[in-house]
Parts: C-alpha cells; sequence; structure tokens
C-alpha cells in the first residue's frame, strides 16, 4: 500500500486531492509550507485515495503520512 | 555570472515556473532562466493569481541546485536590492516601493513564488516586477495597492541582468549575513499587523527568518508560514 509521507517539516496549506480520487505518478497531491517556500508533495505510485491523514493548516513532521492509496 | 544560462524565452507561457519546474525535473542545471512576455495562468504565493498587461512586466524564473534554506527571504533581498534603495521587503518576499516622496513603503511592486523539491536538491525562484506596467492598465482595486518601476518594456533585461546578478550574491550568504541585509530593508518593523491569529506589531525578523509580532497581551509569537497584512482587519 503506497503512502504518501511529507518530505520535510513544514504545513500543509492545500491539499489537492479528495478521497476516491485516481491518482497518477507524479501527481500533486498536497502542497506544503516551510519558512514561504511552497513544496509540492507528488504521489510515487498511482493508486486511488483512500484516505487523507492531514489538513489544511496542520504541522507536519517529515515521514508523516499525509495520503493513503489504494 | 552563472544565473541565468541557459535562458529559454516564450512569448506566451501558462507559467514560467511552472516551465522551469519541468526543466528543472529533467535535468536543467543551476541557474537555468525561463522568461516570458505573457502569462496566461502565472501564480503568486498561496495559488493567487499574478496578472499583467503583455510585455509589461518581467516574468522571470530560475531553477537553482541546493538551494539556501531561506531562499524566500534571499530572492525577496535580491529583488529589493537590484529595484534600488527606496525599496522595502513584506515579509516575506513581496517588495514594496513608496506611494510618493516620504510615503511609508506600501505598493506592491514585485512578487516572489519559491517552490522546493529538497528531495530532489532544487528549487525553483518565480519572480514578478511591474516594469514598465501602467497603473492605469491594471484592475482598479489593484491602484491603489500597486506600484511600477515606471520604465520601458525594453528595460525588462537591465532588471533582470540586475536581480540575477543580486541572487547570485544574496544566495551565498551565510544566514546571519542574510538576515542582517534583509532586516535593513524590513517594511513590516513598528507597523500593526493582521494574521490568521489576530492583530500585532511587527517586531522584526528572528535568527531563523521567521516574523516576530508583540501581541496586545504583551505575549510574543514567531510566525513561519501562513500570511500577514499590513494595518487593521
Amino acid at each position: 500500500m503506497p503512502d504518501i509521507e511529507a518530505h520535510i517539516t513544514g504545513t500543509v496549506w492545500k491539499i489537492e486531492c479528495q478521497v476516491g480520487d485516481q491518482i497518477a505518478e507524479g501527481d500533486t497531491v498536497a502542497i506544503l509550507e516551510s519558512m514561504k517556500m511552497e513544496m509540492p508533495v507528488e504521489a510515487e505510485d498511482a493508486g486511488t485515495v483512500r484516505e487523507i491523514l492531514c489538513e489544511e493548516g496542520q504541522a507536519v513532521n517529515e515521514g508523516d503520512t499525509l495520503v493513503v492509496l489504494d | 555570472m552563472t544565473l541565468g544560462s541557459p535562458h529559454l524565452h516564450a512569448a506566451t507561457l501558462a507559467s514560467t515556473s511552472d516551465r522551469a519546474r519541468e526543466l528543472a525535473a529533467a535535468g536543467a542545471p543551476h541557474g537555468t532562466l525561463v522568461t516570458a512576455d505573457v502569462q496566461t495562468a502565472g501564480r503568486g504565493r498561496q495559488g493567487r493569481r499574478w496578472e499583467a498587461p503583455a510585455g509589461s512586466a518581467l516574468l522571470c524564473s530560475i531553477v537553482l541546485r541546493d538551494p539556501p534554506e531561506l531562499l524566500p527571504l534571499a530572492g525577496g533581498l535580491a529583488v529589493a536590492r537590484a529595484i534600488g534603495d527606496g525599496a522595502r521587503i513584506k515579509w516575506p518576499n513581496d517588495v514594496l516601493l513608496p506611494a510618493g516622496p516620504g510615503a511609508a513603503p506600501g505598493r506592491k511592486v514585485a512578487g516572489i513564488l519559491a517552490e522546493g523539491r529538497p528531495q530532489d536538491g532544487w528549487a525553483v525562484i518565480g519572480i514578478g516586477v511591474n516594469v514598465a506596467v501602467r497603473l492605469e492598465d491594471l484592475p482598479p482595486e489593484l491602484h491603489d495597492t500597486a506600484a511600477t518601476l515606471g520604465l520601458t518594456p525594453a528595460d525588462r533585461a537591465i532588471v533582470l541582468e540586475r536581480i540575477l546578478r543580486e541572487l547570485e550574491s544574496a544566495i551565498t550568504l551565510d544566514t546571519a549575513a542574510l538576515l542582517a541585509a534583509y532586516r535593513e530593508r524590513d517594511a513590516l518593523r513598528g507597523r500593526a499587523i493582521t494574521w490568521s491569529g489576530g492583530t500585532g506589531v511587527a517586531a522584526g525578523i528572528d535568527g531563523s527568518g521567521r516574523l516576530v509580532l508583540d501581541l496586545p497581551d504583551g505575549g510574543h509569537v514567531a510566525l513561519d508560514a501562513g500570511e500577514v497584512h499590513l494595518g487593521r482587519v
């Protein structure tokens, strides 16, 4: 099961997928912000969004799972 | 000059930063520059649109490999230096000019969007500067908040060269030197600020590049994300 993790510590400023969405490899699923730099989080595998484990505005740590794909 | 080569220019692009990100992902070297006369889907920070009449703004994005952690602040400093002594920075990196002689710097002349792929070791910094924009050509809601350098479209090349030179210098500064230079151009210090958590007075930039606010209850907060506004709600 491919989880999509935060690659930096930062704040979730935008979630760009919804549960049930079909995601292709390379699609941006969320955008993190850290020290005013925007960091797109891209899927490394294709799949269907089963669960979104973060909210916009939430602080996340490197390695935290943001989105779970089936 | 290591920034600015190779240089891809297009009459029209959806977004110079989107193109630069594609190039970076495909292996484009440090310093790769993308410019356009017109953007059809220009973006500012937090997904806001960036619009300018055709040919009147400098629109450029630069690929940086191994970018400094405080790239968004270094970009603001570089653009402010390139524009001149009167330019100030609204944290993190809007560049402001005074509305007139003696006025506080309050009108936005340039915007910056830094986007990174830290796991791949690159970032793209997108810069838009109102070089030859005529304010009367902008939407009415921007008339009181936008500024222009008032130059000609041909002057975009000169402004671009200055920005590349200043950016090249700013990204090599160590954190202390960067923050010291940035603080000299801090447009917010001492001014009333509104942000999503309330109101406060800007008290400067801390050693991590965060904006420090003095709160009405005597406390302090350091912001490293989100958005702040000058003045009242």
